[in-house]
């Protein structure tokens, strides 16, 4: 195993995944230090979701490996991977539907660790953190009667709700107006002043660039640019990725 | 609060007590003690059922675990002549080995894929009893086996296998404990995480659902308990072959119950059972006696129709 220099972080070796002939993704490589906050950008087919979906544990990589914390997690399943301080949201929200929000919250709590909390104190977790993203007074509503900006935000209390050290956020802003996504940038800054560290992938910017330490810029399964927002705004290399002229799109031809 | 409006556990309560206390308003009534002891050993194979069909698994195959449950127990009572009460309860280990084969092949099948996997999963055993002549008499089967034995208790007895008023309440007590474990299951951690399985399996693993596990745990009590009610039904009936024990009727049934009387309410499967059964026997057959047992065709779609979460949960419905 390679060392793990940053101790507490997210370590990404090499990874690659091919399905069938198609690269999905070649070689990628990047860390994650605690509390830091990483977006994932890139046109659609980029790879985002997949090198999301292989770190949460859903998809297993072709090459490379994922470690966490110094532990390789590669063929750890995602559910264990939650318990052990992995959490994830889905780009089309994962509800429990006859449940209402705080049941969903509550299962979080109960399930998410290896050591779990009694069922009142999951309860109060439930509570709690569903104050924190704003949805208390849906608190006995069914989730399959909520909104897809609650849901959104049922899935992310439900995340939440698992004590996770890391947080995966897939797409939170997709098929969402921008007041939503506005409330959700709020949202989410918040929880990175609690120390929390997050790894969002986003194909729109309007969210991922405002709260991110760090960007990384994936085109055609390749990282084609990393660094902090201000500067991978201005790459041409970014914008002629997703413009889909220039460069970028002459090398693969 | 459940989302659903569901009956509170006082119907259960008092269907309970009206169970326990008919047969002392009317002390000379075999038939009805016959038709609802059998009621209630069909609740329990609908209960029995329905603990798997909480991890969201619809079995067509659990005649499987009640033939071998039924096999298991009919065997050992013949070859060693042990008390059928200790033979029911080893037997249905067999429904369990039977349960971890199942659990290992059929672990990726979902909805009616593992509905059709499981109907012909029920072939396996069934071919294998009908051949082997030598331990279990192939498809002449086993007559003359050994009724449930009398219990005593200074003065008080119970002819368990004789008195049908005494295998009634035999009976009756097994569905009664069969659905206190399995309201106590639905409030607990476990039965929380198999609704979680049911509502929504993704959404279950990615918050640290171990799904494999706790649905195994569901198969296996699920097979167990099966198997318990097909060795209790062969010793009540006092002989066994293949196709009566291995029998589509003894899938459908429990499946067919539960789905009437609501698989999310505890007693659901059992309410489904105590009103069913009896209106099959006793009033269908007198009346129809060549197609009577077709009531459960037409309930079920007129279930399926009108009544999808079953007649438990109705209102939520409309």
């Amino acid at each position: 195993m390679e060392k793990g220099d940053l101790k507490n972080s997210l370590e990404v070796q090499r990874l690659s995944k091919r399905f069938g002939e198609h690269k999905v993704l070649q070689d990628i490589s990047f860390s994650l230090p605690e509390g830091e906050v990483l977006g994932i950008i890139g046109p659609n087919g980029a790879g985002k979701t997949t090198l999301f979906n292989i770190i949460a544990g859903w998809i297993s990589p072709s090459e490379g490996k994922v470690v966490w914390r110094g532990k390789d997690i590669t063929g750890w399943p995602p559910d264990r991977r939650c318990r052990e301080g992995l959490a994830r949201t889905f780009q089309i929200p994962q509800v429990f539907p006859e449940m209402t929000a705080l049941e969903n919250v509550r299962l979080g709590a109960w399930f998410g660790q290896d050591s779990p909390p009694g069922e009142s104190q999951a309860t109060e977790r439930a509570h709690n953190l569903l104050e924190i993203v704003g949805l208390t007074d849906k608190k006995h509503t069914p989730a399959r009667e909520l909104s897809l900006m609650q849901q959104r935000l049922l899935e992310l209390a439900r995340a939440l709700a698992t004590e996770p050290q890391i947080l995966l956020v897939d797409e939170i802003a997709a098929g969402l107006s921008l007041k939503a996504v506005n409330r959700l940038t709020e949202l989410i800054v918040r929880l990175r002043g609690q120390g929390l560290t997050l790894l969002l992938t986003d194909h729109l910017l309007n969210l991922v660039v405002p709260v991110s330490d760090r960007l990384l810029a994936l085109d055609q399964g390749k990282i084609i640019a990393a660094g902090p927002p201000e500067a991978l705004m201005r790459d041409p290399r970014v914008e002629s990725a997703y413009l889909g002229t220039g460069e970028a799109a002459g090398e693969e031809g | 609060m459940p989302a659903k409006a569901q009956p509170p556990s006082v119907l259960a309560l008092a269907a309970a007590l009206a169970l326990l206390g008919w047969p002392l308003l009317f002390p000379v009534a075999p038939l009805y003690y016959q038709v609802f002891g059998m009621a209630c050993l069909y609740a329990t194979l609908a209960l029995a059922w329905n603990l798997y069909a909480l991890s969201g698994a619809l079995s067509l195959g659990h005649a499987a675990f009640f033939g071998l449950g039924a096999y298991g127990s009919a065997l050992l009572s013949h070859y060693f002549q042990w008390s059928p009460l200790l033979t029911i309860v080893l037997g249905a280990l067999a429904s369990v080995a039977f349960g971890v084969l199942w659990g290992l092949f059929f672990r990726r099948l979902r909805g009616v894929y593992l509905g059709l996997a499981s109907l012909a999963a029920v072939e396996i055993p069934k071919v294998i009893i009908d051949n082997w002549d030598s331990l279990t008499y192939g498809s002449m089967g086993i007559m003359g086996l050994e009724r449930l034995p009398v219990l005593s208790l200074g003065a008080w007895e119970a002819a368990l296998g004789l008195d049908l008023k005494a295998q009634y309440y035999l009976l009756l007590i097994l569905v009664l404990a069969a659905a206190l474990f399995s309201k106590l299951t639905m409030e607990s951690r476990w039965g929380w995480a198999l609704r979680a399985l049911r509502e929504n399996e993704t959404a279950a693993t990615a918050i640290g659902i171990r799904a494999n596990r706790e649905r195994a745990k569901a198969l296996l009590g699920s097979a167990y308990l099966t198997g318990v009610c097909g060795g209790l039904y062969v010793h009540i009936l006092g002989l066994i072959e293949p196709a009566l024990v291995f029998n589509l009727h003894v899938s459908a049934l429990p499946l067919i119950f539960s789905l009437f009387g609501g698989r999310t309410w505890f007693f659901g499967p059992v309410l489904g059972a105590l009103i069913l059964y009896p209106l099959e026997q006793l009033v269908l057959q007198p009346l129809f006696p060549m197609v009577h047992a077709g009531i459960y065709g037409v309930v079920i779609i007129l279930t399926i129709l009108f009544f999808p979460q079953g007649i438990s949960v109705w209102k939520k419905a409309t």
